[in-house]
C-alpha cells in the first residue's frame, strides 16, 4: 500500500513539476511572441511563435486565448484579413476566458464592418477630447494634460508620452496639436513656448519627433511673429503644411521643409480666416491641394463680429493648388457658414460642416483635379456641432463632438476580487439592461433636448436607433420578455407632464399607453409586466416636489397611490422594485440633520454632514424601516448643482433580491458604487468609482454594471467615428 | 521688329505655365485667370511691350514711362504725365506685387490685370493709341498683348525686405527703433487695419479725407465706379512695400514725404462727411513719428521682374 501511494505520489509530483515547465516554456515563449511584436515590430514572427503557444499548448486556456488575440493584434497591424478570424475563434473556443472573449468581440465589432455595407455605424474612440489619427486609424495622438505629446493604441487602448516636454521648460509650454507623418514613423507638433502671448517672447514653434519615447524634437520653425500652428504631413514626409497665425493676426499657408526648416509662403490668407480655436486647412491625400474654409473678402479687422460689411455671405470652402499654379477654386459657395473641410481618403470627395439647412449638416462635394465634380451632397443630417479631424483608409471619418453635458454609457465588470473593469463606453443616457442580459436600451441626445432610444446588442455591440418625436431622456424600461420597452415622452418642457410610450423592439411601433400626467421619469416595472411603479407630486400643486410612490395599471390606464414619501426636493429620491415584485428599496437624503446654523456657514460643512437613509417597504407601502444608520459623507448641494448631481436612478437590487446597490459622493464628482444587505449591515465597496455618475443598473446575472456619466467643459469634447463612410456618401442626397 | 513679336507669341501658344519662385515674404501662389496661365515666354514678350514706346500715338511714351523700375515702378511726380505733357489728375502707383491683387487702379475700376493694362494705352491723355493703332503697330490682336503685358506685370514683385527677413524669424533685421514702427504700425496707430497681409494691402477702399478740399470732394473715387454713396472719396489702400521709394504719397500725390503721411494721420485725416470710422485722431508723439517713418523704411525690398 505504501509503495502504491508512492508511486501515486511520484506520478504525481512528475506531473505537476512537468506541467510547471510547460506552463514556464509556454510563458517563456509567450514573452518571446510579445518582444518580437512590440519591441522589434516583427509581426510575422511573432505571429509564429503565437501560433506554436495554441498549437503546443492549447489545453491551457488562459495563455492560448492571450496568444490568440496577440496574434489578432499582430495581423492587424500587417492588415491581414485573418485578424477576423482569429478573433472568431477566440469568441467561439475560448468563452470561458471572459475578458480576452470581450476584447475580441470589440475588435470584432469594428472589423466587421464591411466596406460598402449599407450600416455606416458611430461609435466614440475616446472621450479625451482632440486627437490626431494614423492613416490606419490604429493609432491617435494628442496633447497630454501635462502637455507632452501621447500616443494611444486604439486596439489596447494603452497610452505611451513620448516625452517631448523637457523637464526645464515652463510649467505652461505644451505640444499642441501633434499629428502623424502619414506612415507613423514621424510626428509634428505646434509647441507652445510658455508664457503668455502677450508677451512678446512667447510664441507657437513647428517642431518634428520621431515616434518613440524620448525622441528629441528638432525645431524647423521659431519664429516670434507666429501665435499659431497648425500642421500637416506632406504624403513624402519631406515637408510639411503650416497654417500659422501672425501677431498681426492674419494667416498664412507655409511649405516648411523637415530637412532644413526652410520656409515656402504658399499663400497670405490674412484676415480671411477667423480667429484662434478654428481648425486648419486639410490637405489631399496626394498632397497636391489643400482645402480651406475662408471668407470671401477680408474682414474688417481680426476676431468674431468683424465681418460686417464686407460683402461677405457666410464663409465658403476653397480648394488651392499646392505647387502655385491656378487659383483657388471655389468648390462650395452657397451663402452659408461651410467650415472645416477634411478630404476622404481617396481625395475624391471634401467633407465639410455646413449650416445651410438651419442645422449643423455634414455634407459632402466631389472633387476632380482641384475643381467641384458634381453638387454638394448632406452625408448626415443634424450631426450637431462638430470638429471634423480626418478619414483613415479604412474609410472611419473621426471627429470630435462639440456639446456641453456630453453623455457617455459605459459598462463595467465587477471582479471577483472586488474591483471593477470597464469594457467599453458608448454615447448615450440611463442605460437599463434588457432583462436577458443580452441588450442595453439607453437615451442619446439626437439635437438639443431631442432624444432617441438606442437599444445595442452587448455582444455584437450593433445599436438599433428608434426615433420619436418629444422622447424624453428619462431611464427606459424593459417587459421581462425583453420585446416591449416602456419609454417617456412629452411635448412640454423637459420637467412638464409626460407621456409614457411601449416601444415594440420587432416591429419598431411606439405606442401611447398612459396620458399625460405629473409622474417623474424614475419608473419600475412589476414583473408581470402590469403595473409601473413611479415617483408623482401632487397633482394639484403642479410641479413642484416628489412626494409619493404611485402605481399606474398600465392595461386600464388609471393610478393609485401607494405610499407617500417624506418630500425633501425632486433630486432627493431613488427608489427600485425588488426582483419578486414584492418590495421597494427607497434611496432619500436628508439636509434636516444639519443645524441650520452649520449649514449657513458654507456649503462644505453641509455637504459632509448631509446623510442618505436606505430603507425597503412593502409595495403597499407597509413595513418601511431603514435598513442601516444614515451614511454620512453625502453631498446635498454637489448632489443638486453639480454633474451627474441627481439621486435619480443610483439604486438597485441585486438579482437574488438579498442586497441593494447604491451610489454616494462625498462632494467631489467620484461617486463610489456600494451594496448592502436588506438586513442591513456595513455597507460594501464593489470597486468601481465614476466620475460624474449620472444613473447604473445591474445586469440580470449581477456581473456587470451600466452606468452613464454627464461631462462638461473642455474634457467633454468626446472623439467619434463614423465607420463605413462610402456608404453614406453613396446614399449622399 | 513686328515678326519677331509674332514669333513670340507663336512660342507663347506652346509654352509651359510657369510657377516662378517668389522673394522671402510673398506668396509662392500668384494667381492667375484659367485663360492666361503664366508662362516664361508670355512674360518676355510682356516685358519687351512694357518698355516699347510704339505704344504710345507719338512713339514717346512707354508704360515704363509712368513705372519706371528705377522708382520702383512708380514716376515720382505728384500726378502721371501722358502724351503732349497732359497731367492726369491721380498719382502713378508702383505697380509691384500687383499679381496678387484684386482690383486696380486707384478706384479699382479694372477687376484683372487684363483689362488694366490696356487702359492707359486706350486714354487719350495717357499713351492715347487706338485699338487698330495698336494691332498694326506690334503685329499682334489686342488679346495678346493684353495677356503678355499682364502676365509681366505679374513677374514685378519686391520681397525679401529686412522686414520679410525679421518676419522670417531673424530677428535682429530690424533695428530697435523700426521694432517700435512695427509696434505702433499694429498698435496705437492702427495701420494694420487697413495695410495688411504680405502685401500690406486690404485691396479695399476707404475714405481716409484726403479728396476733401474747401469743404467738398474733388475727386469721387470708388463712387465713380461702384456708384454706392458710402464710397465718395474711398480709394483703394496701397502697398507699403517700398514705399519709401515712391514719393509724393496718397492717390493724388498731395503728401511729398513719408513725415507728412504720418503727420496726416496723426491727426485723423481729413474730416469729411463719409471718412472711415477707423481714421481717428492719434496723436503720435514725435518718437513715435520717427520711429514709423523707420518701420516704413524697412520695407524696401529686392525687386525682380520677368522672372
Amino acid at each position: 500500500m505504501k509503495s502504491i501511494s508512492r508511486v501515486v505520489t511520484t506520478v504525481a509530483s512528475l506531473a505537476l513539476i512537468s506541467a510547471v515547465l510547460l506552463a514556464q516554456s509556454g510563458n517563456d515563449l509567450f514573452q518571446q511572441a510579445l518582444t518580437k511584436e512590440r519591441t522589434e515590430g516583427n509581426y510575422p514572427e511573432a505571429i509564429r511563435i503565437y501560433q506554436t503557444i495554441v498549437q503546443k499548448y492549447g489545453s491551457d486556456h488562459k495563455l492560448a486565448a492571450k496568444a490568440l488575440f496577440q496574434m489578432g493584434q499582430a495581423y492587424e497591424k500587417l492588415d491581414n484579413a485573418e485578424a477576423r478570424k482569429v478573433y472568431d475563434r477566440i469568441v467561439r473556443d475560448f468563452a470561458d476566458q471572459k475578458n480576452v472573449a470581450a476584447d475580441a468581440r470589440r475588435r470584432l465589432a469594428i472589423l466587421n464592418v464591411p466596406q460598402g455595407s449599407d450600416k455606416p455605424a458611430t461609435r466614440l474612440v475616446s472621450a479625451d477630447g482632440y486627437a490626431s489619427m494614423s492613416m490606419d486609424g490604429k493609432l491617435s495622438v494628442f496633447k497630454d494634460k501635462s502637455g507632452d505629446v501621447a500616443v494611444r493604441d486604439e486596439i489596447t487602448g494603452q497610452v505611451t508620452l513620448l516625452k517631448a516636454k523637457p523637464d526645464s521648460s515652463s510649467p505652461r509650454a505644451a505640444a499642441e496639436t501633434p499629428v502623424f507623418s502619414f506612415d507613423t514613423q514621424q510626428i509634428a507638433f505646434s509647441w507652445f513656448t510658455g508664457e503668455d502671448l502677450t508677451d512678446k517672447a512667447s510664441n507657437y514653434q513647428l517642431r518634428i519627433m520621431p515616434n518613440k519615447i524620448g525622441a528629441k524634437p528638432t525645431v524647423l520653425v521659431n519664429n516670434p511673429e507666429f501665435i499659431d500652428i497648425w500642421a500637416s504631413w506632406f504624403p513624402d514626409g519631406k515637408s510639411i503644411l503650416a497654417t500659422v497665425m501672425k501677431r498681426d493676426k492674419t494667416w498664412q499657408l507655409l511649405r516648411v521643409s523637415t530637412a532644413d526648416g526652410s520656409v515656402t509662403t504658399i499663400k497670405s490668407l490674412d484676415w480671411r480666416l477667423p480667429g484662434f480655436f478654428n481648425l486648419p486647412p486639410s490637405l489631399s491625400p496626394d498632397g497636391r491641394y489643400v482645402a480651406y474654409s475662408a471668407f470671401v473678402n477680408n474682414l474688417k479687422g481680426p476676431g468674431p463680429g468683424q465681418d460686417r460689411e464686407t460683402g461677405n455671405q457666410g464663409r465658403h470652402i476653397y480648394v488651392l493648388p499646392l505647387d502655385g499654379s491656378g487659383r483657388e477654386t471655389e468648390v462650395v459657395k452657397t451663402a452659408s457658414l461651410n467650415i472645416d473641410p477634411v478630404w476622404t481618403s481617396d481625395g475624391m470627395h471634401i467633407l465639410f460642416v455646413s449650416n445651410l439647412s438651419g442645422k449643423s449638416d455634414l455634407w459632402s462635394v466631389a472633387v476632380r483635379d482641384g475643381k467641384p465634380a458634381g453638387p454638394q451632397n448632406v452625408v448626415m443630417r443634424d450631426i450637431g456641432q462638430i470638429k471634423p479631424i480626418g478619414v483613415t483608409r479604412a474609410n472611419s471619418f473621426y471627429y470630435v463632438q462639440i456639446q456641453d453635458g456630453f453623455e457617455q454609457v459605459s459598462i463595467a465588470e465587477l471582479t471577483a476580487s472586488g474591483g471593477s473593469r470597464v469594457t467599453e463606453s458608448f454615447v448615450g443616457h440611463n442605460p437599463t439592461w434588457s432583462p436577458d442580459g443580452k441588450s442595453l436600451a439607453y437615451m442619446r441626445r439626437n439635437a438639443g433636448n431631442v432624444y432617441d432610444l438606442v437599444v445595442r446588442s452587448v455582444e455584437t455591440d450593433e445599436e438599433r436607433i428608434y426615433r420619436r418625436e418629444g422622447l424624453r431622456d428619462t431611464p427606459p424600461r424593459w417587459f421581462h420578455d425583453s420585446r416591449g420597452i416602456l419609454v417617456d415622452g412629452g411635448s412640454g418642457p423637459p420637467k412638464g407632464p409626460r407621456v409614457l410610450y411601449l416601444l415594440d423592439v420587432k416591429s419598431r411601433e411606439f405606442k401611447q399607453i398612459l396620458p399625460e400626467d405629473s409622474r417623474s421619469g424614475i419608473t419600475t416595472l412589476s414583473p408581470d409586466d402590469k403595473t409601473l411603479y413611479a415617483m408623482s407630486r401632487d397633482p394639484r400643486k403642479g410641479p413642484g416636489t416628489l412626494d409619493r410612490i404611485v402605481a399606474f395599471d398600465l392595461s386600464a390606464g388609471t393610478q393609485r397611490q401607494v405610499m407617500p414619501l417624506e418630500s425633501n426636493g425632486d433630486s432627493n429620491f431613488a427608489f427600485d422594485l425588488s426582483p419578486d415584485g414584492r418590495m421597494f428599496a427607497i434611496a432619500r437624503f436628508s439636509k434636516e440633520t444639519v443645524p441650520p446654523w452649520r449649514a449657513s456657514l458654507t456649503p462644505a460643512v453641509a455637504d459632509a454632514e448631509a446623510l442618505l437613509h436606505l430603507a425597503v417597504a412593502r409595495i403597499d407601502g407597509g413595513d418601511y424601516h431603514e435598513i442601516s444608520a444614515p451614511i454620512q459623507g453625502v453631498s446635498i448641494s454637489f448632489m443638486q448643482q453639480g454633474p451627474g448631481g441627481k439621486l435619480a436612478d443610483k439604486l438597485a437590487w441585486t438579482k437574488d433580491g438579498r442586497g441593494i446597490l447604491f451610489a454616494t459622493t462625498n462632494g467631489s464628482p467620484d461617486w463610489q458604487i456600494m451594496r448592502i444587505g436588506i438586513d442591513g449591515g456595513k455597507p460594501e465597496y464593489l470597486g468601481l468609482t465614476v466620475k460624474a455618475l449620472n444613473a447604473f443598473d445591474l445586469s440580470p446575472d449581477g456581473s456587470r454594471i451600466a452606468f452613464s456619466t454627464t461631462a462638461s467643459g473642455n474634457s467633454a469634447y468626446p472623439l467619434m467615428a463614423i465607420d463605413n463612410l462610402s456608404s453614406l456618401l453613396k446614399s449622399a442626397k | 521688329m513686328k515678326a519677331v513679336l509674332v514669333l513670340a507669341f507663336t512660342l507663347c501658344l506652346a509654352a509651359e505655365a510657369w510657377v516662378p519662385r517668389p522673394p522671402l515674404g510673398l506668396d509662392l501662389h500668384l494667381p492667375t485667370p484659367a485663360a492666361n496661365p503664366l508662362t516664361r515666354e508670355k512674360v518676355a514678350l510682356g516685358r519687351r511691350l512694357f518698355f516699347d514706346k510704339r505704344l504710345s500715338r507719338g512713339g514717346t511714351l512707354a508704360c515704363a514711362s509712368c513705372h519706371d523700375p528705377k522708382r520702383a515702378f512708380s514716376d515720382g511726380r505728384a500726378v502721371a504725365r501722358g502724351i503732349d505733357g497732359a497731367e492726369g489728375t491721380r498719382n502713378a502707383p508702383a505697380i509691384i506685387n500687383r499679381g496678387y491683387g484684386q482690383s486696380f487702379f486707384w478706384d479699382g475700376r479694372a477687376d484683372s490685370l487684363e483689362r488694366q493694362v490696356l487702359q492707359p494705352i486706350f486714354n487719350p491723355i495717357e499713351l492715347g493709341l487706338k485699338e487698330t493703332e495698336l494691332q498694326k503697330r506690334s503685329g499682334l490682336t489686342v488679346d495678346t498683348i493684353s495677356s503678355a503685358l499682364a502676365s509681366y506685370v505679374r513677374t514685378i514683385r519686391s520681397g525679401d525686405s529686412r522686414f520679410d527677413r525679421y518676419a522670417a524669424g531673424r530677428t535682429d533685421s530690424l533695428n530697435a527703433m523700426e521694432k517700435a514702427g512695427l509696434l505702433v504700425f499694429r498698435g496705437k496707430g492702427g495701420c494694420s487695419g487697413c495695410h495688411i497681409g504680405s502685401n500690406f494691402t486690404d485691396e479695399r477702399f476707404h475714405n481716409t479725407g484726403v479728396a476733401w478740399r474747401d469743404g467738398k470732394l474733388v475727386d469721387e473715387g470708388r463712387f465713380l465706379v461702384s456708384e454706392n454713396p458710402r464710397d465718395r472719396g474711398a480709394f483703394k489702400t496701397p502697398t507699403l512695400r517700398d514705399v519709401a521709394r515712391t514719393a509724393p504719397y496718397m492717390h493724388d500725390g498731395s503728401l511729398a514725404t513719408l513725415e507728412d503721411v504720418v503727420e496726416f494721420y496723426s491727426e485723423g485725416g481729413h474730416a469729411n462727411p463719409n471718412l472711415d470710422t477707423r481714421i481717428t485722431r492719434r496723436q503720435f508723439s514725435p518718437d513715435e513719428k520717427r520711429a514709423l517713418v523707420a518701420f516704413l523704411g524697412s520695407l524696401n525690398g529686392t525687386i525682380i521682374e520677368g522672372k
